[in-house]
């Protein structure tokens, strides 16, 4: 890079700057009273705790009732053997199924995962 | 330009030290996506979608970057998904027409509307943010490529021809003025 170019870039530059902070300067904001702002997070993180509870609900509603059926089943009803084990089989398949598909998702959804 | 950083964990932060950093902050962000957007109430909207996704992925910060640049990364991410959302639904004729009306909100708040910043609206939006993000905020390439999930390389060669493409702009308009 000559001597020029880089003058070239460095004047590039300060214009882009200038730009950039007239632009800020011509749409000054004020941000909300700071009690608005404490409504604001109270309210939200409550939903999110209120969400992160029904998650939990659901999934326990789901698993209790499975494992129960499930230990009933092993605890040798010798005529639900085969039914017990193919119950089994039929769940690990099931959740490798499940597991490739959200990584898939995941893939194609990368550009939302900021988290 | 605000740089200011929370250092703790994020664990610590109580909903009213959560409320003060957010409010602190509001203008940074709006700013920031203004730039890049270049339409105001897009910027407006989106600075509050941000909030409040930083409200409830705040358990996930964990202080190892500044309370700013995670704010920046998550409204960097929320651009990038309205932008890829909006290809496929919106015209290019309607999103030019939205461009001129920022120029009209802009001159008739008084700033000047240059040719530079004619340049920077004929860029797709995609093009611009990791300029705006090199070259004003100083981010690396490699900040840059974590917040728009791009290998550092592509965010580099983007910077380069995007700034080509503005310095064969500006140099025509600068040789006939």
């Amino acid at each position: 890079m000559t001597r020029l170019d880089r003058e070239n870039e460095e004047k590039l530059e300060q214009a882009l700057k200038q730009a950039w902070d007239d632009l800020e300067a011509a749409y000054p904001i004020t941000p909300a009273h700071p009690e608005v702002w404490n409504v604001l997070v109270r309210e939200q993180r409550k939903n999110v705790r209120r969400k992160l509870w029904r998650d939990l609900l659901v999934l326990w509603s789901v698993a209790l009732p499975f494992i129960a059926g499930m230990m009933l089943l092993g605890r040798g009803f010798s005529g639900f053997f085969v039914v017990f084990w193919s119950f089994q089989v039929l769940s690990a398949g099931i959740g490798i199924l499940v597991l490739l598909s959200e990584i898939r998702k995941r893939r194609n959804k990368e550009p939302t995962a900021y988290e | 330009m605000v740089q200011s950083g929370k250092n703790s964990r994020a664990g610590r932060i109580t909903d009213a030290e959560l409320a003060n950093l957010l409010r602190e902050h509001y203008a940074f962000v709006f700013h920031y996506l203004l730039k890049i957007t270049m339409d105001r109430s897009i910027a407006e909207d989106m600075t509050q979608e941000t909030m409040i996704r930083a409200i409830e992925k705040i358990d996930r910060y964990d202080g190892s970057s500044k309370f700013s640049t995670w704010l920046i990364t998550i409204g960097t991410r929320l651009f990038l998904d309205v932008v890829r959302r909006k290809k496929r639904e919106t015209a290019i004729l309607k999103e030019e027409s939205r461009m001129s009306a920022f120029q009209w909100e802009t001159s008739s708040r008084g700033a000047e509307w240059t040719e530079l910043m004619a340049c920077l609206e004929k860029m797709g939006r995609e093009e611009r943010m990791p300029i705006v993000l090199k070259h004003y905020y100083g981010f690396t390439y490699e900040e840059i490529g974590e917040m728009m999930v791009l290998p550092a390389g592509t965010v580099k060669s983007r910077i380069h021809h995007s700034i080509r493409k503005i310095r064969e702009e500006w140099g025509d308009d600068d040789a006939t003025r």
